[in-house]
């Protein structure tokens, strides 16, 4: 009798270890940043021995996730890692424009960048930022919150870095707007 | 014992006539014939008695089982149906359900189609795949699948059309065509391209 007690506790603590284990994996999905990326285009070729995509005619990269961003341009070239399983950059040749809506800052604010160039766009997955290349122009806005502060940029180069919310901009010509309630 | 002597006369004379009857009438298996050697050429008639290939060149069709050999006598490709292949020589043309494709390359094998419908055009020199169309590269680095294959002979490229989707790692493609040429190692896709990445 006293056996059959001690393996309905050791029943019980198996049964609370798995409910624990399970409610951790179910807080660490909901953690889980992830990023959703996808490429429309009219054609695509894929190099399998060099990992490199070429996308052409109106392509589309459009990012989801923690950020969300927008770009178009007539090509993109994306380079894959070696196992082909990560974006390590992409290429936007011509005119190109993108949008992008951050993530919150420190003050939960989050911005909104509708940008352009005349001559090409990198991205780089890594460093998480965005450079344009040839007449580049940047609007950036904040997206709720109390401030109402809008800011034009325009410069040779710009580089809008995804991890920090900041925008370098080369030869640059800066315009804020302020409006007051 | 007399008396059933007649009896037994009459089963014999009965069982002999039936067995006569039964070989006089038997369905008889038609030997398989085989198709012209020569592949690129224009058919030529029908050899009086058909023979196994003697010149490694050409299509040899071997009971469910099709393939291509270049001119040094290599496979180029081998086609195995799940049931019987049929040859059609006047059309030059076979046909088999449930094939498996297999291109083969400087001896490997780096892709391979499976389908439920195939056809081989030895005029047009083209291979046809239809209905469940699915091809894999055979180091497990991409798959595809599209609704209509073709295989050309010569350029040896696979051209899909109608519902394409090539799946890599975690990077899915669709469009509404796919080309897989192996010499160059590309996949084209065209028509409404869709490339996306999870995770």
């Amino acid at each position: 009798m006293r056996y059959s007690i001690l393996s309905r506790r050791q029943l019980c603590l198996a049964l609370i270890g798995c409910s624990l284990l399970v409610a951790t994996m179910a807080v660490c999905q909901q953690v889980k940043r992830t990023r959703t990326g996808t490429v429309t285009a009219q054609t695509m070729e894929l190099d399998w021995e060099k990992n490199v995509v070429i996308f052409s005619g109106n392509a589309r990269l459009v990012v989801a996730g923690d950020y969300n961003a927008d770009m178009t341009a007539p090509t993109m070239n994306v380079a894959l890692s070696q196992k082909g399983d990560r974006i390590m950059s992409l290429v936007a040749k011509g005119p190109v424009s993108f949008t992008v809506i951050t993530q919150p800052d420190a003050n939960g604010m989050k911005r909104k960048i509708v940008a352009s160039a005349s001559d090409q766009a990198t991205y780089s997955e890594d460093a998480q930022q965005i450079k344009l290349v040839g007449n580049a122009v940047a609007d950036m806005m904040p997206i709720g919150g109390e401030a109402t502060d809008a800011m034009h940029f325009t410069g040779q180069t710009i580089v809008a870095n995804l991890k920090t919310n900041r925008l370098t901009v080369d030869n640059a010509n800066l315009t804020v707007k302020t409006q007051t309630e | 014992m007399r008396k059933a002597v007649p009896i037994i006369i009459v089963v014999v004379i009965v069982a002999l006539t039936l067995g006569l009857i039964y070989f006089a009438t038997r369905p008889r298996e038609r030997p398989m014939e085989l198709p012209q050697p020569a592949v690129g050429q224009a058919p030529v008639a029908p050899a009086a008695k058909p023979e196994p290939m003697k010149n490694p060149q050409g299509v040899s069709v071997q009971g469910a089982e099709i393939e291509q050999r270049d001119p040094a006598g290599k496979v180029q490709w081998k086609v195995t149906a799940g049931g019987d292949l049929e040859f059609d020589k006047n059309a030059q043309m076979a046909t088999g359900h449930d094939v498996v494709f297999e291109m083969v390359q400087q001896d490997q094998t780096p892709i391979v189609v499976k389908a439920s419908e195939f056809q081989a055009n030895y005029n047009s020199r083209k291979l046809t795949f239809t209905k469940g169309v699915s091809g894999r590269m055979t180091d497990g680095s991409a798959h595809f699948t599209v609704n209509h294959l073709v295989y050309d002979f010569d350029t040896k490229k696979l051209t899909g059309t109608g519902g394409a989707k090539f799946v890599q790692g975690n990077y899915k493609a669709v469009a509404n065509n796919i080309v897989v040429d192996w010499k160059i190692k590309k996949v084209r896709m065209r028509g409404g391209v869709r490339f996306t990445k999870s995770g």
